[in-house]
């Protein structure tokens, strides 16, 4: 087991790198030349070859590559061409929200989704089986920016129960700083839960074939403690890679939440970014999320080798 | 083919619903001009946002344009760009995933790319690539087949390795067939299922991200009709033209819905052993 989790770790090196690769040459194949955004039109070639050699962009891709990625490695992402900071400085100042948004839609997709799977399989081929798979298909079909503006419509513009949009930080406003992220959680949350609850659903359905649950059953259990104690745990392996792999899917849908509700994330940021050819700032999201995204696959697979000691590993 | 035969025996009513619904979808896009007198992207400024009626079946947007004029050829759009990226992963996702497949030398380079690849969630990266070359239609097609091709590789890739052993290849391959003629003739077509459902699910993708590029303004660029860009503009006129987010918001959801139910069809008619070997 320590051997497979340092060999995990290991790989992180060369796929982090790719990431990196990606990143950097994706943006910096960006059209419109960043230093005559910052100058504008008037600007003299002089002027612009000279902020050119200060920002180091004189220089061939290769080398700026690498100049980037030691930056990079210290922790230093560059500095913003609008926003007049440090990157990373701004990065984790953005991430609250984001995080706090992901966190609110990952519990409500997990609680929601783990649960309609369940009454589904329990019922297979009843009404609220037919309910449920109805619910998470419409989960995985309705377009995020639809969903959040039909929200916004009904709960924010009509009924006025949430701000339409908008953010005010926790430290400030306290719990009604919650009021702002609920209705951008649901939204996310709907999505995951329909995912959430086709993976329940199937691995349920396999597990109850299975001849232990047979046995559960003639010894008299009731069904809930079947589905509970014995059932549950076993279908889990499936919902925990599905969990894993759409954490990043829900990040990337912050960038378009967060542009629709005006909250001052990475999403929010990063979108902004992408409009303003502010490269650092792209480069740095674009890694964010990617990074996030490995890191938390690392811990999905190391999670298997806990929940079930038949896998093992060499 | 397969497919047919086994539907002619089960008739599984996932597959019967959702292709009814798709083939008004498709006729609807097909026929877009012959079914409606309005164009599409000429204004009239007499008839702004007028609500549904006789005229204008599903009302007018804040230009006078016919509502359902405009849906009909959004889904078009959206149904081309759809089509095409569909073509575009099984092509490149084919090719990569049996070059890994079955050339087991290059297969972990391939992997660990495909890998890192995977870590950015294809919104994000479609995003990114329609920002830097551009929108319009061509770039979003090639964006977003650029982030749905690792998935397909991956599920190539797999499909050719457990099959390139098997003792009908391994036969094949010792009375002296080619490699080009083992991939094409033997792995290929029996690979075809995992293939299809990918491919079923990726067009319900490619609709609502190509939707989701347009709300945000990186992808198909107005006046040209698109669901996403729709979207975009009804949101200011939301409080008295509800009709105007309402209908192309529907419009997708049908499509999207009826493509992810062919799929979940497709899986269970094609694949019963395919919920085993994705659980590996």
């Amino acid at each position: 087991m320590r051997n497979y989790i340092i060999k995990r770790l290991l790989l992180l090196i060369p796929i982090i790198f790719i990431v990196a690769v990606i990143a950097f040459f994706i943006t910096n194949l960006m059209p419109g030349d960043p230093v005559r955004v910052i100058l504008g039109n008037m600007a003299t070639e002089t002027e612009v070859a000279r902020v050119k050699e200060s920002l180091g962009l004189d220089q061939p891709l290769i080398m700026r590559f690498f100049r980037w990625l030691a930056n990079i490695i210290k922790g230093d992402f560059g500095e913003s061409l609008y926003l007049n900071a440090p990157v990373a400085k701004v990065l984790i100042e953005r991430m609250r929200p984001t995080f706090l948004i992901a966190i609110l839609a990952e519990i409500l997709g997990i609680s929601v989704g783990i649960l309609l799977g369940i009454l589904a399989a329990v019922n297979h081929r009843k009404i609220l089986d037919q309910f449920s798979i109805t619910v998470s298909l419409l989960g995985i079909s309705i377009p995020s920016f639809w969903l959040a503006l039909m929200l916004m419509f009904v709960f924010s513009v009509r009924l006025g129960w949430f701000p339409v949009s908008g953010y005010e930080p926790f430290i400030e406003v306290g719990f009604s700083s919650f009021r702002y992220l609920i209705l951008p959680a649901i939204t996310l949350a709907f999505m995951q839960a329909g995912l959430i609850a086709r993976m329940t659903r199937s691995a349920m359905l396999d597990t109850l074939k299975q001849d232990y649950i047979r046995t559960a059953k003639s010894k008299g259990l009731s069904t809930k403690i079947i589905v509970f104690k014995h059932a549950l745990k076993n279908s889990m392996l499936p919902v925990i890679t599905v969990i894993g792999h759409n954490f990043a899917v829900l990040l990337g849908g912050t960038w378009i939440v967060e542009t629709i509700f005006v909250i001052p994330g990475t999403g929010f940021m990063a979108i902004n970014a992408i409009m303003r050819r502010d490269i650092p700032v792209i480069q740095a999201s674009i890694i964010f999320v990617a990074v996030i995204y490995v890191i938390l696959n690392l811990f999905v697979d190391l999670s298997y080798a806990f929940l079930n000691p038949k896998i093992r590993y060499h | 083919m397969l497919f047919l035969k086994k539907y002619k025996r089960y008739k599984h009513p996932y597959i019967t619903t959702s292709i009814i619904i798709l083939i008004i979808i498709a006729f609807l896009s097909l026929f877009a001009p012959l079914l409606t007198d309005y164009n599409p992207v000429r204004n009239d400024a007499r008839n702004r946002l007028q609500p549904p009626s006789y005229q204008h079946f599903l009302g007018t947007d804040q230009f006078g344009r016919d509502v359902f004029t405009r849906i009909l050829y959004g889904i078009r759009t959206s149904m081309e760009v759809g089509l095409a990226v569909v073509l575009l992963t099984v092509i490149f996702g084919g090719i990569v995933g049996v070059m890994a497949g079955y050339y087991s030398q290059i297969d972990k380079i391939v992997m660990r790319i495909l890998d890192a690849l995977m870590a950015f969630p294809g919104i994000i990266i479609a995003i990114s690539l329609a920002a830097i070359w551009g929108a319009g239609k061509l770039n979003i097609i090639l964006a977003l087949s650029f982030a749905y091709f690792p998935k397909m590789a991956r599920i190539v890739r797999s499909a050719v390795i457990s099959i390139k052993d098997l003792d009908y290849v391994d036969s094949a391959r010792s009375v002296g067939a080619k490699d080009s003629r083992i991939i094409f003739k033997y792995i290929l077509k029996n690979s075809a299922s995992p293939i299809m459902v990918q491919a079923t699910f990726n067009f319900a993708l490619a609709i609502l991200d190509e939707a989701a590029l347009s709300f945000l303004g990186v992808g198909i660029m107005p006046p040209a009709p698109s669901l996403g860009a729709m979207v975009t503009d009804a949101r200011t006129y939301m409080v008295v033209a509800p009709w105007m987010i309402l209908a192309p918001g529907i419009m997708i959801i049908l499509a999207v819905l009826s493509l992810n139910l062919l799929g979940d069809g497709l899986r269970d008619l094609l694949d019963p052993h395919l919920k085993n070997t994705l659980k590996k």
